[in-house]
């Protein structure tokens, strides 16, 4: 029989990731940091452009105006409309770019809920607000009317 | 050539090192439940009967050409939460954690169709990415390091530090160091305190009045999303920083009115080892069950 004392026992195998898991998360993190690197939008991948716009004393800002059939208006407080709507004012910052028709259908879709209420709306006001921040007390003030739009 | 080597070699040694199981655990456990409370919580049924015409989605979502039905909506949303709550009771993790994360990534698509993109849900939904394929036999009591279960923690790390420095270094890109050196907080705070969003005025507007002020939590936000790369190689700075996202959020709900609680949820889940109270608070569960008073 031979003597085996002198033979040293082996390391255990370290058993790490599989290889197909080492992809996986090296692919993710590739990607979730090349998104952020170059502000890439690609939901829920992202470039994290929070907060990144600087703000000035003078803040524009527009207020969405149902027109009533009485003559009468209503604004439209999106944050008071199902939550299906909420922020989609934002569409006004491209507006310039679209056909009266496209701000026709938006608009519309905006008094939607008023008109599911019984009331009569013949159209909708865009008005620009200026607020000045450094005086506390001030209230925003009427710039214009921006846009009309919208169908009976 | 040799550098890169070198380097990438430090990179996968690091990202692939040895951790805990109990780790995993904490870390799909803590996000699960955090998914299980947004789920029971959102407000996805008011999304149904969105007009068409107001349906801006993002990525894939495009796929759909409106918002569903409310019954689809509140289904997923029902089935999500219970998949959810069946992840933090680790039954069949594997399958419960990803169809809780692929209903709660559906229905958050849909609230990011609404023309501006949702960043509240993200910080969540990208930490949990690596855990859809992490090993799932793993309990709170694993706390000797293997090899296998070490990187699910890391890479949770580099989306947390990857969000935090990319939000920092995006207000660098957009303005310079005008994001600190002009007014710029002063009048995000003053607009806030006008807003109907923050439970109060008071504060942003007491911020607002002192310029200085301003200038200093301006270069305290910039320097810490930046710095909060450091968690990734000061361990003993993670319940630092994670105390100072606490108070940082805070800070914004308190003067801006945003709601972020999902981003402190998951830096407090991935930066804490909150796992290793449940063995204390077991131990304080069992003495009142044996206490003279419940006999």
């Amino acid at each position: 029989m031979r003597d085996t004392r002198g033979i040293k026992q082996l390391p255990e195998p370290v058993v790490g990731p599989s290889p197909r898991v080492r992809i996986f998360v090296y692919a993710f993190l590739a990607v979730f940091l090349v998104c952020g690197a170059f502000e890439i939008e690609h939901w829920p991948l992202t470039g994290f452009r929070l907060y990144t716009a600087i703000r000035t004393e003078e803040r524009t800002s527009t207020r969405v105006i149902a027109l009533l059939a009485d003559g009468g208006t209503r604004e439209v407080v999106f944050a008071e409309l199902p939550f299906g709507y909420h922020l989609t004012n934002r569409l006004l910052s491209d507006f310039p770019d679209m056909t009266q028709a496209e701000r026709d259908e938006i608009c519309d879709a905006w008094v939607q809920p008023l008109r599911d209420d019984g009331v009569d709306v013949v159209g909708v006001r865009v008005d620009e607000y200026v607020t000045h921040l450094a005086d506390p007390d001030s209230s925003p003030e009427r710039v214009g009317e921006r846009y009309r739009c919208g169908t009976s | 050539m040799r550098n890169l080597v070198s380097w990438a070699r430090r990179i996968d040694g690091w990202l692939f090192a040895p951790g805990p199981g109990s780790r995993v655990w904490g870390l799909r456990t803590g996000l699960a439940a955090l998914f299980a409370v947004r789920l029971a919580l959102g407000e996805y049924r008011g999304l149904a009967g969105q007009p068409e015409v107001l349906f801006r989605p993002p990525s894939v979502w495009h796929l759909l050409d409106r918002m569903p039905s409310v019954e689809v909506l509140v289904a997923v949303q029902v089935v999500g939460a219970g998949l959810a709550v069946l992840a933090v009771l680790s039954w069949r993790p594997r399958v419960t954690f990803a169809g809780a994360w692929l209903c709660f990534v559906f229905l958050e698509g849909l609230v990011a169709s609404r023309v501006k993109i949702s960043h509240n849900e993200i910080l969540g939904i990208l930490a949990a990415v690596p855990l859809l394929v992490a090993p799932v036999a793993v309990s709170w009591r694993d706390r000797e390091d293997d090899p296998a279960l070490g990187w699910p923690h890391r890479a949770a790390l580099v989306v947390l530090a990857g969000a935090y420095f990319f939000t920092g270094l995006g207000k660098i890109l957009a303005g310079g160091l005008s994001w600190v050196a002009s007014d710029n907080v002063r009048w995000s705070l003053a607009a806030g305190a006008r807003s109907t969003k923050p439970p109060t005025h008071a504060i942003a507007q007491f911020v607002a009045d002192h310029g200085v002020l301003a200038h200093g939590v301006a270069f305290a936000t910039l320097a810490f999303e930046l710095g909060f790369v450091l968690i990734l190689f000061v361990p003993r700075l993670r319940p630092v920083f994670a105390a100072v996202i606490i108070s940082f959020h805070a800070g914004i709900y308190l003067t801006l009115g945003l709601d972020y609680w999902s981003w402190v949820t998951t830096v407090i889940v991935v930066l804490l080892s909150w796992e290793s109270l449940v063995p204390r608070i077991q131990a304080r569960s069992a003495k009142r069950a044996m206490s003279p008073s419940n006999s």
